[in-house]
């Protein structure tokens, strides 16, 4: 199964991108965010949560969603 | 009370004659007897010399809407309101211009009071929206809440 990834306000800095797809299966969000933090060690030291199919979750939950977004700290207000 | 949900967003910045026609559209609504009003405006922040001169604002809006749904029921059911409206800014924004505004209405003082601080904080704290500062150098950096 294809993920669409999606990367938000600094996170789109820190990676040059702001969207893309990635084949590769992963067992839960934590392996997913472990990836990347390989694929980006820019990503190491930030603080983010991931989505998935619009709703924020956690590292430890099963990946099952096509649509995965990556939200660094919030600062709207 | 069940409500849908709304898209609080809207491009650029809000508008002072917008808040003010929202407070005439509750001249009709006779069971209410107060409101209070929270406006946020964008700062002009001097940050290592450089001065903000706009906020852009980006969200991830479908769990920003929902987020806030949530926080709209929470407090429809804790306290006495009549009604409530919520907008955010998307996009830039100038320094002395509205990006935030929530408004709460209730028949009495007490429910007004104490809820909108609520709202505004949980908002700030659980909505996915992002601000980059702007500065007048054309630089920029992430905004951070307090």
């Amino acid at each position: 199964m294809e993920i669409r990834l999606r990367y938000f306000g600094q996170l789109q800095e820190a990676t040059g991108k702001s969207e893309e797809v990635l084949k590769e299966a992963f067992d839960t969000i934590g392996s997913l965010r472990n990836f990347l933090i390989q694929r980006y060690p820019q990503l190491k030291n930030r603080n983010f949560k991931i989505a998935q199919d619009n709703k924020i979750d956690m590292d430890s939950s099963p990946l099952n969603g096509s649509l995965i977004d990556l939200l660094p700290p919030f600062s709207g207000g | 009370m069940e409500h849908k949900i709304k898209n609080i967003f809207v491009e650029g910045a809000i508008a002072p004659s917008k808040i003010a026609e929202s407070i005439g559209h509750h001249q009709s609504k006779t069971e209410i007897g107060a409101h209070n009003i929270f406006l946020g405006q964008v700062r002009a922040d001097e940050i290592g010399g450089k001065k903000v001169n706009a906020i852009e604002y980006t969200a991830q809006t479908e769990i920003a809407n929902q987020v806030c749904h949530e926080i709209r029921e929470a407090a429809f059911s804790k306290y006495d309101l009549s009604c409530m409206h919520i907008y955010h800014s998307l996009g830039v924004v100038k320094t002395g211009e509205i990006c935030f505004f929530v408004f709460v209405s209730s028949p009495h003082r007490g429910p007004v009071f104490d809820s909108l601080s609520e709202i505004v904080n949980e908002i700030k704290d659980k909505l996915p929206i992002f601000g980059k500062e702007l500065f007048e150098d054309q630089s920029h950096q992430w905004k951070v809440n307090q």
